[in-house]
């Protein structure tokens, strides 16, 4: 599922469109949108290099079915 | 109708590399350091590009201060785990031979192989034999090959997709030509080189997933499409190794990623444990089962079925 690009966080640097392993970004003239959804890999590179972390990443349900947040703290802690 | 420019000055080196994976990206550090004139032409880029794109964290390697000097005896235990079985015997003894070579030009690349101060090798392995999985911190492992290229002089050419080798008279290669995809017109780029290697990686789109919740058909990258092989073979090139499939094992219906390295242990559907070697989920070993009983998701979905019916 392809990715959500904040309108107000990002400025434009064509970052994400540039690194994309897939090239499923593209810069359009009032803004960047990915341009071809389906061929999303999930990799993450958009949202990890984003100066502005204005990219959020969506999960096909197949994927959140057996996703667990891993807690970052022990039971003692 | 789309219109092609044609860029007008041809690129020239000595080297060129089709593809900026993790293979490619090595060759140009390597060509470079020995003064070769090197470029890279990647269709998407170097960055970020191909199955290493965002990370990877464990390496098959052979280090002789941890593993011993019974060589012979590591290639079988290595041929005995995981796709062990589907190898090239000299293409794998190979690597193992010089995998610490690579380790230590990672290291001074600035890729982190040892995060938690020693070797610490994990998963994939029976219970009292020597582990080959080396975990390391490759979370930046692409930018960093990337930098070291660079570093030496290559040029690195992005969003520049390698359709056809050049060959002359005698069949010899003599360069390729590609396409710059970079702005919304292409622009069609011819290059000459004195060899040309090509690294692109899997071939991922062959036939579609048979599974509708796996994207794609496997967890490499979607975009490595083979079409460097299939480029090697109408320029003339002797094709090796086709009958050895990328074989994995996982449940259906999901993406396969998670069986590699996980921790568990795997069982069938009355919850008992499948194979001998765990019953406690271990992130030292892993479970090793289904890598070295490859049908077993089949078998025992089989043995459900034939129950019910």
């Amino acid at each position: 599922m392809p990715p959500i690009i904040s309108e107000e966080k990002c400025v434009k640097c064509g970052l994400c469109a540039q690194i994309c392993p897939l090239d499923v970004i593209k810069v359009e003239q009032k803004r960047i949108i990915v341009k071809y959804p389906d061929e999303c890999w999930h990799c993450r590179a958009c949202a990890i290099d984003c100066p502005k972390q204005a990219i959020t990443m969506r999960y096909p349900l197949s994927h959140m079915m057996l996703h667990v947040d891993v807690p970052t703290k022990t039971k003692e802690e | 109708m789309m219109t092609m420019k044609m860029r007008e000055d041809i690129i020239k080196c000595d080297f060129l590399i089709v593809g900026g994976g993790i293979a490619g990206m090595q060759a140009a550090i390597t060509g470079s350091a020995l003064g070769m004139d090197v470029v890279v032409a990647e269709k998407a880029d170097t960055r970020r590009s191909g199955s290493g794109a965002t990370g990877n964290d464990h390496f098959i390697c052979y280090i002789p201060e941890y593993h011993g000097d019974d060589f012979e005896e590591i290639l079988r235990e290595i041929s005995e785990t995981l796709v062990g079985p589907w190898q090239d015997k000299d293409l794998l003894s190979l690597m193992m031979k010089r995998s610490q070579e690579v380790i230590e030009l990672w290291e001074s690349y600035g890729i982190n192989m040892r995060p938690t101060g020693k070797w610490n090798f994990e998963g994939h392995s029976m219970p009292g034999r020597r582990r080959y999985h080396l975990k390391y911190d490759g979370h930046d492992q692409k930018p960093l090959l990337t930098k070291q290229a660079l570093k030496n002089g290559c040029r690195i050419l992005n969003k520049t997709t390698v359709n056809e080798l050049l060959t002359d008279d005698t069949g010899r290669v003599v360069g390729a030509i590609g396409v710059n995809i970079a702005n919304d017109e292409p622009e069609l780029v011819v290059f000459q080189a004195k060899a040309v290697l090509v690294c692109t990686g899997h071939s991922v789109r062959i036939y579609p997933g048979m599974n509708p919740a796996y994207p794609f058909n496997a967890s490499n990258c979607p975009a490595d499409t083979g079409s460097g092989i299939a480029m090697g073979f109408r320029a003339g090139a002797r094709l090796v190794n086709l009958d050895i499939p990328y074989v994995h094992a996982g449940p259906s219906m999901f993406q396969r990623c998670g069986k590699a390295t996980w921790i568990g242990v795997l069982t069938d559907y009355y919850g008992k444990p499948v194979g001998p070697f765990v019953t406690k989920p271990t992130r030292e070993l892993g479970d090793v089962t289904a890598d070295i009983w490859q049908t077993v998701f089949r078998e025992k979905c089989r043995t459900v079925q034939d129950q019910y019916l």
